[in-house]
């Protein structure tokens, strides 16, 4: 199971793109929505109103996760992320 | 900074999303999730920033769906100024709805849940789905919404938290600053899924020489004149010419055939000429001609002259001596053969692209399309619907979508009610669609392209089918093993088994064991009755061979299934009664299995108990390569025949199967059946006729199968194989597997007479 496929049953769009320079994992909550998110230990906390979700994230994540209407990101180091193409989840509806 | 637009994929689109290619971002010091205004010539629009597609990378690219496009008023390919935007929360923002909507009760929150993370401004107009949308035609019916008022002024987004009120005046009331902002955009490149390629290759047709036909001056050449759009019904044709219509945003006029017939002499002419001319007045333009089969048949074939004048016409309007500017012209039919071959050379129709049934991802595509506006409940896997709807077409993935919805309007209907003008906002937000909705809606829904020849796929699955386990696992071998492990297979070098023979006596289960390899091998599955192929005109039996095999290419993967295949295939030169038919069938029939076109994914399953009778043509390898025998059925098998047969029936503790099936040497699957049948019967019997019929009902549950009734049913039904013809088959068999025509010796023939 890759991190994203867990939201496809929530209206949370996540991807994962794979760049030349690294990956980068970006999650659409929703503009506007109430959230916060953290990186502890390689998981990827998003808290939304009095949902939670956890991402584990790919050994050499940066640890730095941003979070700016609705639109969160984390970049994954290339060394470490499985060269997958832009994975293919769906939480849109 | 300036960038490039271009279209976002299907299941991104909706969201108010730009993905910007991440050169630009860094360029312009953007974050993910930052808001930037996109300023096209006449509009702007306000999206958040997603990261860029790895393919864009550095490219200059600005991805956006066709809502947004319509907002900024840019095209495709078009290039739009960006720049980080400034963009407040909304504290409130005052809405106004269409007059003639009819809602009760606080649809606020569920404004609010649509709008939320859009960017309006004052006097915006919104379109706006109530949730319900495959209901209605087109993706979803959008209620234009207007926006009233903001606070604070400027643009704003709405957020979760912000208040949202709804005016009291009608939205058509409100003469915002924008009061002639268009329409919402009825199709979108976005709209349609699955048709990438094909979209690509219209684009470049239609839509380049009308923005650059300086291009096409530079290279010295006439810019393509026509589009010939062709494929089975439902694929997508009409909808594609709309979408290029509506994006580039030319005048586009449409004839339908019947509509310029008239009953004057020369008026049906003068009709098209008219649409020509209007269409060259408005130039640049496109001429739309759905159904062109109907007014641009082959003049050798049609029986009218007016027909033939019209086909003319068109023939020199399209390509005349007067220059047609830019006009492009295109057309959609599912009948390509039909056209008058005129019409199909270059300078007319300068190409034609097929536009065929989607493959998985494409009906994934389709779905993500049709469900957008759609309120699902969580769970709902529409990948799993992508990979079991072989066959559909976007036609049938849209009416799987509304049946679903109507499925759960279904649920609420009751608590509606229809005197009332308005529907009770809360009614509205507890519409959901179920996986339950989805999974009752597929089961009325058949693929359109198979209707004709859609037999309902039996509920037989494997384990009732009683022993011939070497038998059922070849079978899988061959017929699921391809579509379950492609990827194998690839690896191997192996190519699929075009078919599988299954002889064997009358009543071994050939025929069972084909209802479970449909059942199970989720195909489409076409059954075909050999006589039913007959057809009293000279060439129509052969062609019912070849749409048999159209159909199961257009709709792969498929297994056909010949029930009873002598009676189509037999030996040629041998019988000459019937003036050849029956020989020009099995030519037809090997054409088909093994001829210049690939049969992919198709496979071909064959019954017969006169495996000597069928040409040995058919019989060779790259035809009908596998044979398997279905043998009667030894002790073993006969126990777990008895087992299958006698599941749901009250046996007594005195049955002991084992003895039956010791006691049924030569008895083939059929035959145990009728046992099992006779000695319920007998139970039966005797049951009614000792018991009153007013008891009857009381005292059924003490009924009970014994031995004797087995006894009795043993002495009635016989084995129907005997010694020497389960010799023969062996021979068959033995035959078969030493690589030798079997058919040669009349001898054997004679044994079965």
């Amino acid at each position: 199971m890759t991190p994203t496929q867990r939201f496809e049953d929530e209206d949370i769009v996540a991807r994962q793109y794979d760049y030349a320079d690294g990956d980068v994992l970006a999650f659409d909550l929703g503009p506007g929505a109430e959230a916060t998110v953290d990186v502890v230990d390689g998981t990827l906390l998003i808290v939304t109103g009095d949902e939670q979700y956890d991402v584990d994230l790919p050994a050499g994540a940066s640890g730095q996760a941003t979070l700016r209407n609705g639109v969160v990101s984390i970049e994954v180091d290339e060394t470490a992320a499985e060269p997958a193409e832009t994975t293919d989840t769906e939480a849109d509806r | 900074m300036k960038l490039t637009v271009k279209p976002l994929k299907q299941k991104d689109a909706g969201r108010g999303l730009a993905a910007v290619d991440r050169a630009a971002m860094r360029e312009m010091n953007l974050e993910n999730g930052d808001y930037i205004l996109v300023e096209g010539s006449e509009g702007r629009a306000v999206a958040r920033v997603w990261p860029g597609y790895p393919e864009d990378e550095g490219s200059g690219v600005i991805r956006v769906d066709g809502r947004l496009r319509q907002e900024a008023d840019v095209g495709v390919d078009d290039r739009v100024e960006v720049e980080p935007a400034e963009v407040n929360p909304a504290t409130s923002i005052t809405v106004a709805l269409p007059q003639n909507l009819r809602i009760r009760g606080n649809i606020g929150p569920h404004i609010r849940d649509k709008l939320s993370g859009q960017a309006v401004t004052k006097g915006q107009q919104v379109p706006f789905s109530l949730g319900l949308g495959p209901l209605s035609s087109m993706s979803g019916q959008k209620i234009p919404l207007k926006v009233a008022d903001t606070d604070p002024d400027g643009t704003v987004v709405v957020t979760d938290s912000t208040e949202i009120e709804v005016s009291e005046k009608p939205a058509e009331q409100i003469s915002g600053e924008s009061a002639g902002a268009p329409e919402a955009p009825s199709v979108t490149y976005e709209d349609i899924g699955g048709l990438d390629d094909e979209l690509e290759q219209v684009r470049e047709m239609v839509e380049l020489p009308m923005r650059h036909p300086e291009l096409f001056q530079q290279l010295g050449i006439e810019p393509p004149k026509g589009v010939l759009l062709h494929g089975p019904p439902g694929t997508g044709k009409t909808l594609m010419a709309k979408a290029v219509a509506n994006e580039i945003d030319a005048y586009f006029t449409n004839i339908s055939g019947p509509e310029i017939m008239s009953k004057y002499y020369g008026e049906s002419e003068e009709q098209l000429r008219e649409v020509f001319e209007e269409a060259t007045e408005n130039a640049p333009a496109i001429v739309f001609i759905d159904e062109i089969d109907s007014i641009a048949p082959k003049r050798g074939e049609t029986s009218g002259d007016v027909e033939r004048r019209v086909v003319a016409q068109l023939l020199s309007l399209m390509d005349g001596l007067e220059e047609r500017g830019q006009v492009t012209v295109i057309g959609a039919t599912n009948r390509l053969d039909a056209l008058d071959p005129a019409l199909r050379r270059g300078g007319r129709f300068d190409r034609e692209i097929e536009i065929g049934v989607p493959d998985k991802a494409g009906r994934k595509e389709v779905l993500q399309v049709h469900t957008r506006g759609m309120p699902l409940v969580d769970g709902i896997d529409l990948d799993q619907y992508a990979e079991s709807t072989h066959g559909f077409v976007g036609a049938d993935l849209e009416s799987l979508a509304k049946e679903s919805a109507m499925n759960a309007l279904r649920r609420v209907r009751p608590q509606l009610d229809l005197e009332q003008d308005e529907i009770d906002a809360d009614v509205l937000d507890s519409l959901q669609v179920t996986e339950r909705d989805f999974k009752e809606a597929m089961k009325g829904i058949e693929p359109s392209a198979l209707r004709e020849v859609f037999v309902e796929v039996p509920d037989v699955s494997w384990d009732r089918v009683g022993g011939l386990e070497d038998t059922k696992e070849r079978l899988r071998e061959t017929i699921q093993w391809p579509l379950d492990y492609p990827d194998v297979f690839e690896q191997m070098d192996l190519e699929a088994a075009k078919g599988v023979l299954l002889y064997g006596p009358p009543g071994t289960g050939k025929t069972l064991m084909a209802k479970a390899v449909a059942n199970e091998a989720q195909s489409n599955f076409i059954s075909i009755k050999g006589p039913e192929l007959l057809n009293k005109y000279v060439g129509e039996s052969e062609k019912g061979v070849r749409e048999v095999f159209e159909k199961a290419r257009s709709n792969a993967p498929t297994v056909v299934f010949f029930d009873e295949i002598d009676s189509i295939a037999g030996e040629r030169g041998q019988r000459m009664g019937d003036s050849g038919v029956g020989e020009r069938v099995v030519s037809q029939l090997l054409t088909e299995l093994d001829g210049l076109e690939e049969l992919e994914d198709v496979v071909v399953v064959a019954t017969t108990n006169r495996p000597d009778l069928i040409d040995s043509a058919l019989l060779r390898p790259g035809r009908l390569d596998r044979h398997v025998h279905v043998p009667v059925p030894d002790e073993g098998a006969r126990r777990a025949i008895f087992a299958v047969h006698t599941e749901h029936k009250p046996l007594a503790d005195d049955v002991d199967l084992d003895e039956l099936a010791r006691r049924t040497d030569g008895y083939v699957g059929a035959d145990i059946e009728a046992v099992c049948r006779e000695a319920s019967m007998a139970a039966t019997r005797e049951f009614i006729n000792s018991v009153s019929p007013e008891d009857t009902g009381t005292s059924v549950g003490n009924v009970l199968v014994t031995m004797d009734h087995f006894e009795q049913a043993l002495g009635e039904v016989r084995a129907s194989v005997d010694e020497e013809t389960r010799d023969r088959y062996e021979q068959i068999e033995e035959r078969f597997s030493r690589g030798q025509e079997p058919a040669d010796e009349p001898e054997v023939s004679r044994t079965f007479q």
